[in-house]
């Protein structure tokens, strides 16, 4: 046992307990896990739905949906640590949500600011009509590139501190075993889908807009990018990278507030050991950036190896397999792209595919066309907003339009103020 | 010795998996004669303690869950001229996702049954896992012998909870449990054949019409 | 200091010099059940040293994303060896919580090899990168929920403990049946994520057939070498975890151990090369139910280690 300092009483927001947090865990329990189930659903369906999309501010809105999840998942695991009386786990879940409402600030921001860009330039947000557009406007698909990564939460970018956070919680809580293990192997679970759908969203936002060839040829005047619009990004992005590269000053930023939020204190030893890991975390990453540049620098030796002044690549069409007229609409789209997940999920989804399917020889044309709707603007929001409509029409009769009427207005509500204050008296 | 019962319960729930996956009715009746041998297994370490009880439970179990209510499915089966794989009404990846959770759900659950001090207490969320994965497959399947099938496999959970139950079952209903089984695997048998002839298919979900 | 230095160089080199064996067992072993000699153990070698030779040729679609992305994929996935641990003690980076460094790490492999594949412009490699970004979707939960197993079977939550020194006790426990599950479904697993029968089949290079290969198909010279490299190097470490989870021996010697570790690999090889050739290639349709199917066993496992034994 290391040697322990307590550094304040144990207080919550209903007073001061000392050591009885086995009759509390139990009430406590249904509503977290309601929570934390709600949140993982939350999370999953948000970025489903982001895969859906094809209009890149929508798509990024999703994104945020499934964000949210993550924070609350991380706010669960954090209230499954305080009722559980483990307070590493509670300080580390909130540290690991508090970190990652920073840092989707920074990366959303920095996606926002380059899909406006992109809107800017191109004059459209359909992402099915852009492509290539890494050759125009460099510094704003690299912006993207890595804003895409720090979402997705790759190393090593901040989005991946703030999720390493989170899952260190929920291994405190699994060794717990009982609920709380079952509650946190759930969280995880959804944790790593969410993961690696988002990853599948990115790769299809940043590939379909940036890479490849234009799919349709519309004007992209990149010079109206200004040096306004391009000074934020970069400064997002180096921001990203630079909270990645040093995760232990990320977590001693969120430390204190996290302490306050889950209201105990932690043992010192366990804060060192939190520390290790993360000293750990951190030397994984630069390990990483170190490799990195070692390979390409390998590569460059390679390259020149080979031979001096002729060192400059060939350059040639992509192969084909032997077609003789390769188009940009032979590209995957978007909708293609993501139509194996798109289809194992149709029932959350529901994808619509209008088809004319080639009758006959020689069949005269043909046509297919997939798209899936916004469940959520459709079924939810949509009728909602015209519910509230109908029913603001119908006191629209209020505004007159004539002064007499207002002012009768005025003179009813005095009157009737008058006469409350003197019933009252 | 004394693990294998412990063995045999965690494989019957792999068989049980295995059954909410898959459509091949010969492989099905397959997998329910290797369930009827797991089961047989499983008061094994007590027959050879020297229970006589146990020991005709263990060969009548095996005898009629393992070799003949499957021959006779079986038969049933081959006189029908059909396709041989029951096309699920949900799918299989759907279909399996679900029937996870509530599988995890009622073994959670079985875990608290109250059960006799020497046995397993696997037993209980096994036995009811069972139950719940028969209702599930017979819910999702369309053809009437794959509901006898499910039929069956709920049979095979009632006998496991069965097994561990606290006192013990009576010796003369566990034999007359057995011999039910025989009777209504002969009845089924003859039943399918006779609804193959009337109505050239089995496809309960086409039997709506049926309803006045 | 040094020390440090020679246990990270070395446990780097150990990897780089065995990955392509395996993939030369692998070949071998599938033509010897076919009836031929097969291609020397030592082929891979020569090949990639002829790739390395090699100029590239880039499209005139692609960018630097194009170039990049095989040098990250190499990268992530070498780092990602360093957390699995080859010898019976520690990976040079080993920590509590490494094993989400480790997914994640393939997962940075993964969104620069589709990256790269998307900047061809071609509609090989978007058929080949919209499977893997589907696929590893279903696979990601199997690996974290084998991992929790383990992690559950042997009380920490750092690869190089779970994997060797935690495991030793666990097996002769009431965890054992847990562990089998975990081997099922990390076999499962592994054949998915290293593009093997019955998921992708790495020997023909039609389009409708192919995830990895596909992927890959626009590069060239060194890319193309690093990128065969990272996939050794990942059948490497996903082997190597295989490995560990079936005998974790803690040996009291460095040598020992390692050729121990050298034998399991081979053998794992050989099972490979066994599974490819007698099964087909399962539908495409069918891949999800396959991933599923190793989720729900790796599920069950985790919830063996959760239910109280007698």
């Amino acid at each position: 046992m290391t040697s322990v300092t307590f550094r304040a009483p144990w207080t919550i927001p209903f007073g001061e307990f000392h050591l009885h947090f086995d009759a509390l865990s139990a009430a406590f329990l249904i509503p977290i896990v309601f929570l934390s189930t709600l949140c993982a659903v939350y999370g999953v369906l948000g970025v489903l739905f982001a895969l859906a999309q094809h209009d890149l501010k929508r798509l990024l809105a999703y994104h945020s949906v499934e964000n949210i999840g993550i924070i609350a998942l991380g706010m669960g695991a954090g209230l499954l640590g305080m009722s559980y009386s483990s307070p590493v786990a509670a300080v580390l879940g909130f540290a690991g949500s508090l970190l990652h409402v920073f840092n989707h600030a920074v990366f959303k921001g920095l996606l926002f600011l380059c899909a406006g860009s992109v809107q800017h330039a191109a004059g459209t947000r359909d992402i099915e009509k852009l492509g290539g557009l890494l050759k125009t406007m460099p510094s704003t698909g690299l912006s993207f590139l890595t804003g895409s990564a720090a979402i997705t939460g790759l190393p090593p970018l901040n989005g991946f501190i703030s999720e390493w956070l989170i899952y260190a919680a929920l291994f405190k809580l699994t060794l717990m075993g009982g609920a709380a293990g079952g509650v946190a192997i759930l969280s995880i679970v959804s944790l790593a889908l969410i993961g690696t759908l988002a990853l599948a969203c990115f790769t299809k936002a940043f590939g379909v807009v940036f890479l490849g060839e234009p799919r349709v040829a519309i004007p992209t005047d990149s010079h109206v990018i200004s040096g306004w619009m391009l000074w934020p990004m970069a400064m997002l992005s180096l921001l990203c990278l630079a909270i990645g590269a040093v995760p232990m000053a990320a977590f001693q930023f969120e430390l204190s507030a996290a302490m306050q939020v889950a209201g105990a204190p932690v043992l010192s030893g366990e804060i060192d050991s939190v520390m290790s890991a993360l000293s750990g975390l951190t030397a994984g990453i630069w390990t990483l950036i170190g490799l990195g540049m070692i390979v390409w620098i390998l590569r460059a030796a390679l390259a020149a190896a080979r031979g001096g002044a002729a060192a400059a690549p060939d350059r040639t069409v992509t192969w084909d397999c032997g077609y003789a007229h390769p188009t940009p609409r032979m590209q995957y789209t978007a909708s293609s792209f993501v139509q194996p997940l798109t289809s194992l999920f149709q029932m959350i989804l529901r994808p619509k595919v209008h088809q004319r399917p080639p009758v006959g020889y020689f069949a005269p044309g043909a046509s297919f066309e997939s798209h899936t709707p916004d469940l959520a603007a459709d079924r939810i929001f949509g009728p909602l907003f015209t519910w509230v409509t109908r029913l603001s029409t119908r006191v629209l009769w209020i505004q007159q339009g004539r002064i007499q009427a207002y002012l009768l207005y005025l003179f009813a509500a005095l009157t009737a103020l008058l006469a409350w204050h003197l019933s009252r008296v | 010795m004394s693990d294998l019962p412990h063995t045999c319960l965690l494989l019957i729930v792999l068989c049980n998996f295995y059954v909410l996956s898959t459509g091949r009715l010969a492989n099905l009746i397959r997998i329910l004669s290797v369930e009827g041998v797991l089961l047989s297994l499983i008061p094994l370490p007590a027959a050879l303690a020297g229970s006589a009880h146990a020991a005709i439970l263990v060969a009548g179990t095996l005898a009629v869950k393992g070799v003949i209510m499957p021959a006779l499915l079986m038969r049933a089966l081959r006189s029908i001229d059909e396709p041989l794989d029951s096309r699920p009404i949900v799918g299989a990846v759907y279909s399996l996702i679900p029937g996870f959770f509530i599988l995890a759900a009622a073994f959670v659950a079985g875990l608290h049954i109250p059960l006799g001090d020497a046995f397993d207490p696997l037993i209980g969320g096994v036995g009811l896992a069972t139950l719940v994965t028969s209702m599930l497959y017979m819910v999702n399947s369309r053809k009437a012998i794959s509901q006898v099938i499910g039929f069956f496999i709920m049979e095979n959970g009632i006998l496991i909870l069965a097994v561990g139950i606290r006192h013990g079952l009576p010796f003369v209903i566990e034999i007359a449990i057995l011999f039910d089984l025989l009777l209504a695997a002969m009845i089924f048998g003859g039943f399918i054949r006779r609804m193959h002839e009337v109505f050239t298919h089995t496809d309960t979900s086409r039997m709506r019409k049926l309803k006045g | 200091m040094s020390g440090a230095i020679i246990h990270w160089a070395g446990h780097l080199a150990l990897v780089l010099v065995a990955s392509p064996l395996l993939f030369g067992i692998i070949s071998r072993t599938k033509a010897r059940v076919a009836g031929r000699t097969g291609p020397p153990l030592f082929q891979p070698y020569f090949d990639l040293i002829k790739l390395f030779r090699k100029g590239a040729v880039y499209s005139r679609t692609t960018t630097g994303v194009f170039r990049a992305g095989p040098v990250v994929a190499f990268a992530a996935i070498l780092s990602s060896a360093l957390i699995v641990p080859f010898h019976g003690g520690r990976a040079p980076l080993s920590f509590q919580g490494d094993l989400v460094l480790f997914a994640y790490f393939l997962g940075l492999a993964r969104f620069f090899m589709i990256v790269a594949a998307l900047d061809t412009g071609s509609a090989f490699e978007g058929m080949g990168a919209s499977r893997e970004a589907s696929f590893s979707c279903l696979a990601e939960p199997a690996v974290f929920l084998s991992f929790i197993a383990l992690a559950r079977a042997s009380g920490s939550f750092s690869m190089s403990e779970f994997l060797s020194v935690g495991l030793i006790q666990a097996w002769p426990s009431a965890a054992g049946p847990a562990l089998v599950l975990v081997v099922a479904s990390f076999v499962l697993v592994l054949l998915a994520e290293n593009a093997r029968i019955p998921v992708d089949d790495p020997a023909t290079h039609l389009e409708l057939t192919m995830i990895h290969e596909v992927m890959v198909l626009d590069h060239s010279g060194p890319d193309f070498g690093f990128l065969q490299y990272a996939a050794a190097a990942k059948l490497l470490v996903f082997g190597a975890i295989l490995v560990h989870i079936v005998h974790p021996v803690r040996s009291a010697g460095f040598l020992p151990f390692l050729a121990a570790m050298g034998l399991g690999l081979a053998l794992v090889a050989i099972l490979i090369g066994l599974i490819e050739s007698s099964m087909a290639r399962l539908r495409l349709a069918r891949v999800p139910q396959y991933l599923v199917a190793a989720n729900v066993l790796s599920g069950f496992a985790v919830l063996l280690t959760l239910a109280p034994h007698s």
